[in-house]
């Protein structure tokens, strides 16, 4: 397995550049799982989702608020649990929220 | 988090960290293999991408790489060389259609596959995971 990070000041492109290397790579026969830590969370968008559905996928996001129920196991359990399809061999998932979270 | 993903062969895990240099500052060294650090061609991006790789190299992160991004031309390279102090290792160039596509909402790699900053990050691709 393969963890890439990227990073830069905003607006320097970076959500482009993980979003396009993301589908590219994903293209290329491998499983790519891609994790939006971005506070203004667009990489949807950058991965051919969309706008509508980038958005819906913030909202479910916003839904798990800290004082909702805990959420707790294994992390590739939670990972499969709230991480949606965005192409063959593609998928996001929202990370924000999983500071909540108390991986087991 | 990304420490504690199954460790499965031939997953690839691609972050989009927030911006700036809190997030690369609360990470450590197992979270990822390589770090690719985007730097616009001036000064207050270029300083972020510089404590970004400051930082990177203190976790022993090994693997960094510097993508110069809309670039339009050689004093574009020369300005980001200078203020990192390190050559980049791809350069975007500026690109209409990568424009474009974030105007319309949709993926570059939709919008125009052919388009020069695509054929940048193919390659990136193909080294990242190739290495």
């Amino acid at each position: 397995m393969t963890k890439i990070a990227v990073a830069g000041k905003g607006g320097s492109g970076k959500t482009t550049v993980a979003g396009v290397l993301a589908r590219l790579l994903a293209e290329n026969g491998r499983e790519v799982l891609t994790v939006d830590a971005d506070e203004n969370p667009n990489l949807g968008i950058s991965l051919g989702l969309g706008v509508e559905r980038t958005y819906e996928l913030v909202s479910a996001r916003e839904a798990m608020l800290p004082d909702g129920p805990a959420i707790s196991g294994p992390m590739e359990e939670i990972v499969d649990r709230f991480a949606a399809e965005a192409g063959e061999r593609l998928r996001i998932v929202q990370v924000r929220k999983f500071d909540e979270f108390r991986p087991g | 988090m990304l420490a504690q993903l199954e460790d499965k062969p031939g997953r690839v895990v691609v972050v989009d960290l927030g911006g700036g240099v809190m997030t690369v500052a609360r990470g450590d060294k197992s979270e990822v293999d390589a770090l690719v650090v985007v730097v616009e061609p001036y000064p207050r991006s270029a300083e972020v991408g510089r404590r970004l790789l400051q930082m990177a190299a203190e976790k022993g992160i090994d693997r960094r790489i510097v993508v110069a991004n809309k670039v339009t031309g050689n004093d574009d390279v020369a300005l980001i060389r200078d203020l990192l102090g390190v050559e980049p290792d791809l350069v975007i160039p500026q690109d209409t259609s990568v424009r474009a596509a974030d105007r319309e909402g949709a993926s570059p790699v939709d919008y125009d596959g052919a388009s020069p900053a695509l054929g940048v990050l193919r390659d990136l691709a193909s080294s990242l995971v190739d290495a």
